[in-house]
């Protein structure tokens, strides 16, 4: 029972024990988690570092190279010259396959899904691409700032029909949103406080593209906010929200919902060291984050398989772990399919994750997947084939393969059943053909479902 | 396959007297039924092309290529060959020049519905070891008793998965049915029969029409496909497709008439040429064709002006006034309702003025189009895709008539790309005329960047574009670009009248290397996201492609309507820069 948590046992450092030690095993759980999967000789790496320092070094990676940056942003440049949003999709997958910077790339997601915005829609490349930055920017940064520039952003407004905002006819709508979906939860204002906010937002508009303030038609009188009153302006009204006791408790469920457990919510006990942490600290997110990833709770059984594999964390995690590239944009494509398309989230609300990304439909596209992946002449496993990028690691046998996979994708222990049948299917000789049907057979398993 | 007829076999291996080998002419060998022939008589002259072709040796040198023949597939292929040589005691050129020495036919008969092979090799010893090694190599495989043999009058005949083959002195026989290789066989074994293809009057006059000497040659029996019901939407006349209709109305129409086709193929160190030959008579061309003829079938296309940079040329004669107005004979009625609703649109467009009639009407049929590189030198905002850019050239009737009325409608349509542009978002066009001392005028329009952009060096797509209209004297040019309608407006004297024909497409290799080397950058992040290769993968991929397209001159694909025949030529020539 999460109730039965303490809150100081499960924000304490990570102490191991017989039952949660540090190894390889929990080292990729936390590259499943604060990022998308690890290679063996990374996570081996991680193991003989520590999980403290190897948390800290996925914090110091977040600053990418300026090579790397140069190269992303050349192949951005490219998607965005072609208008077509669908571009950015297929680049963020290639993004999210080749950066070092795990976390920041994983945070990002996060901020996509907590700030969603669809670019079907917004219908503009250059406008939710900008948007996309902002999150990278501020991923692992200060919430404040981040969540006023999310209010001044265009592709923002546009999703939410807050293009036009004017003193006589306020728009409710990211009012509406910031107070209930982006700070503060249902249950933490009144109706009143998101027609008053509303009203700090008039005179805020897009025009071609840009974020501006028409001060003609901004309402100057005063306003009433969650018990504070005053004549405020749009920045105002989201210092107002974001300094709530409750903007904390939030954003620190949401995040412990993404990289702890799916279900169920967090307790308001279990998450208030963190709430304080993140006050603490100005509401700045990498401290918070860093506590969650060196937490007790986080290598518990209550954290350990107890997440369902998103589409990307599926896809992306298993290419990762074996060095893989593909055709980006089918990826794309097939996870939107899958129900988790980048720069298409479903609604203002994200994905609700979680059993939901799991059904009869999903669960043979992600067999389809898997296959597609294999069968593909463009997806290279450390740019050679499956067959020989195994062998070049060594995984030389069927059992040092399960294995293998169990250490590095497994979130849970692979049942006896289970491996009898991935021996059976591998046979005695291990042609590639049959290769591809046991690595396939292992990632339809129900347990590899689990993050 | 011929096992279930071993015991008639026998009998006749029995009765088999000496083969007539002096009498087997690869067309005697044909049954007369057959509707597509093909040959290569010299094939060792096309094998010498490829394998001492100085392209080979380019391609070899090229680092993508070296990488390419590392790989362990390719290994595994070269194992294989080298397995295969041994067996058979010489190189594979060898080996393939040995067993195609004296050419390669292959037919369709439609007696019995069956396709053949036949490979004439060096000498039947030579074609006895590839039998017997073959064999043994393909017992060596998988499933060795998937190949089954039975004899026919004397010839061991073989079947592997339902490919049938015999080999009779220096002949190999490969088919897909026993009764068509019973008559291949027949005649092979008795040397000629009562019948063949080149008895074939259809045929006869074919061969007259053969040039010279070509790489291959072959033949199709247009008469007897039309007859016996085959792709009768080809030679149904209708194609139901303005855009087909357009391009190759015409050849449609000759095909619902003439009895046969022949197609030619040269094949050089320098060029690549296939021609597609039909008889044509002026007489066939119904009057809703006429369009794509003109008079007596003598209508060609303009000769166009040669400016620099030229990527792409079309040269036609298309009256497509008449095949606008003619739409009601041409196409059914779901493409004639678009047509028709078409037609209204543009008719408001136009000021009521009829489109068909009145618009298309005071154009001559000759129509030109013209693509070239852009020059981005002077150009700001620069687009980060880098296109060519484009113009039709048209000719007018009556210059004094229509320029007023173009010049209007052009102007009335950069308003409407302003207000749906406002609408979305996107850049204004801002127009501007300008009268050259050649009496020339010309309108152009040119999109305003926003505050900002206007140095940028990757603004959007439509920063290619500044669309406009030229005037000078009959000529008529609508362009993507005001430098290119400048351009063509500039040099309008009418070039000197040699072209002859019906349709001329050129495409531009070198520039092709050159729009594309505009676009490289682009190219390698598209070739990042969809083949998953890292920067220096997809640099190489895209070095290779560039360098391979500058390995090209040119390709153009011509079609000639002569008195009596109609010439479709594609063609490629190597040697570029």
């Amino acid at each position: 029972m999460i109730s039965n948590i303490d809150p100081d046992w499960a924000w304490s450092e990570f102490e191991t024990t017989a039952a949660a030690p540090w190894n390889i095993r929990s080292a990729a759980h936390l590259f499943r988690r604060a990022g998308f999967g690890a290679t063996k000789s990374q996570l081996l790496a991680a193991v003989n570092v520590g999980p403290t320092a190897a948390v800290e070094a996925m914090l110091s990676d977040s600053q990418e190279p300026a090579g790397y940056l140069a190269e992303i942003s050349s192949l951005a440049n490219a998607g965005l010259a072609t208008g077509n949003p669908k571009q950015l999709s297929a680049w963020w997958t290639y993004r999210m396959l080749t950066t070092d910077a795990q976390l920041l790339e994983k945070l990002t997601l996060f901020w996509h899904g907590h700030f969603a915005t669809g670019a079907e829609k917004v219908e503009d490349a250059e406008l939710v691409f900008a948007q996309n930055n902002l999150l990278r920017k501020f991923a692992l940064g200060n919430f404040a700032e981040l969540l006023l520039e999310i209010s001044r952003d265009p592709a923002m407004l546009i999703y939410l029909d807050s293009a036009t905002n004017r003193k006589a006819h306020p728009n409710e709508n990211y009012a509406r949103e910031i107070m209930e979906l982006f700070c503060l939860g249902e249950g933490n204002y009144s109706e009143d406080d998101i027609r008053e906010l509303a009203r700090c937002f008039t005179g805020w508009e897009v025009k071609r593209g840009k974020f501006r303030f028409n001060k003609y038609q901004h309402d100057n009188t005063s306003k009433t906010i969650l018990g504070k009153s005053g004549d405020f302006g749009g920045e105002d009204g989201v210092q107002i929200v974001v300094q709530q006791n409750s903007a904390a408790e939030f954003i620190v469920s949401k995040l412990v919902n993404f990289l702890v457990m799916d279900e169920p919510w967090p307790t308001a006990q279990l998450v208030a060291p963190l709430a304080n942490l993140l006050r603490d600290n100005d509401m700045n997110i990498e401290p918070v984050v860093r506590r969650i990833l060196n937490s007790n709770l986080f290598y518990s059984s209550y954290a350990l398989g107890r997440k369902v594999r998103s589409p990307v964390e599926f896809a992306i995690g298993f290419l990762r772990v074996f060095e893989g590239s593909t055709n980006a944009f089918e990826l794309a494509e097939t996870m939107q399919t899958l129900g988790q398309g980048l720069f298409y989230p479903p609604s203002v609300k994200g994905w609700d994750g979680g059993r939901t990304w799991i059904n009869s439909s999903t669960l043979l596209g992600r067999s389809n997947l898997i296959l597609h992946l294999l069968e593909n002449e463009k997806t290279r496993f450390g740019k050679t084939s499956l067959a020989e990028y195994l062998r070049s690691i060594n995984a030389k046998s069927i059992e040092d393969i399960i294995q293998l996979f169990e250490d590095c994708l497994f979130a849970v222990k692979l049942p006896t059943a289970a491996r009898d049948r991935i021996r059976q299917l591998a046979g005695s000789r291990q042609d590639p053909r049959q290769l591809n049907e046991a690595v396939h057979a292992l990632c339809t398993l129900p347990e590899f479902q689990l993050c | 396959m011929f096992r279930n007829c071993l015991p008639a076999v026998i009998l006749s291996a029995l009765c088999c007297s000496q083969i007539h080998a002096d009498d087997r002419s690869p067309v005697s060998l044909f049954p007369e039924t057959t509707v597509l022939y093909v040959e290569i008589p010299h094939p060792t002259d096309v094998i010498s092309t490829i394998f001492d072709n100085p392209l080979r040796q380019k391609v070899e040198a090229l680092e993508p290529y070296k990488q390419a023949i590392r790989t362990e597939g390719y290994r595994g292929f070269l194992a294989g060959r080298k397995f295969v040589e041994i067996q058979l005691g010489m190189e594979w050129r060898e080996a393939i020049e040995t067993l195609t020495a004296k050419g390669i036919y292959f037919g369709v008969d439609s007696a019995t519905n069956g396709v053949a092979l036949l490979i004439n090799g060096k000498d039947a010893e030579s074609l006895e070891l590839f039998r017997a090694k073959l064999l043994e190599i393909s017992k060596l495989g998988k499933n060795p008793d998937q190949i089954k043999s039975g004899d026919y009058r004397g010839i061991t005949a073989y079947e592997i998965n339902k490919a049938k083959f015999a080999v009779v002195d220096d002949w190999l026989l490969i088919t897909n049915k026993p009764e068509t290789g019973k008559a291949f066989l027949d005649r092979l074994i008795d040397g000629k029969a009562k019948s063949s293809l080149a008895d074939n009057e259809t045929f006869q006059a074919a061969r007259k029409t053969q040039a010279g000497q070509s790489t291959g040659w072959g033949f199709v029996n247009i008469e007897a496909l039309r007859e016996a019901g085959v792709a009768k939407k080809l030679y149904g006349g209708k194609s139901d497709n303005p855009g087909i209709e357009l391009i190759a109305g015409g050849i449609l129409n000759t095909l619902q008439k003439t009895p046969f086709a022949t197609v030619e193929l040269t094949f050089n160190n320098s060029d690549v040429g296939l021609q597609l030959a039909v008889p044509h008579s002026n007489d066939w061309v119904t009057e809703e064709r006429e369009f794509y003829f003109g008079a007596d079938s003598q209508g060609h296309g303009p000769a166009l002006p040669e400016l620099k940079n030229t990527l792409f040329t079309l040269s036609a004669y298309r009256d497509v006034s008449e095949m606008w107005l003619r739409a009601g004979d041409l196409f059914d009625e779901r493409i004639n309702d678009s047509l028709a609703e078409a037609d209204a649109n543009l008719t408001t467009f136009f000021s009521g003025k009829d489109f068909g009639e009145d618009i298309l009407g005071s154009l001559t049929p000759q129509i030109g189009f013209i693509a070239t590189k852009q020059n981005f030198e002077n150009l700001l905002p620069i687009p980060a895709i880098k296109l060519p850019q484009f113009a039709l050239v048209l000719e007018l009737k009556d210059p004094e008539k229509m320029t007023r009325e173009l010049r209007r409608t052009f102007q009335s349509m950069i308003g409407f790309f302003n207000v749906i542009g406002a609408m979305e978002g996107r850049p204004q066009l801002e127009m501007d005329i300008d009268k050259l001392a050649n009496g020339a005028e010309l309108i152009t329009s040119t999109y305003i960047p926003e505050a900002g952009e206007e140095a940028s060096a990757t603004a959007p797509i439509l920063f290619n574009f500044s669309p406009s209209v030229g005037f000078a004297k009959e000529r008529f040019v609508v362009a993507s670009t005001k430098g290119l309608a400048r351009e063509l407006v500039e040099n309008a004297s009418k070039p000197a009248d040699t072209q002859s024909l019906n349709t001329a497409v050129r495409l531009d290799a070198n520039v092709l290397q050159a729009v594309l080397g505009d676009n490289r950058e682009q190219l390698i992040s598209q070739n990042m996201l969809a083949e998953g290769h890292d920067r220096e993968e997809a640099e190489n991929a895209i070095n290779l492609l560039l360098e391979f397209v500058g390995y090209f001159k040119d390709a153009s694909l011509k079609l000639d309507v002569q008195k009596d025949e109609l010439l479709l030529k594609f063609e490629v020539n190597v040697e570029g820069k």
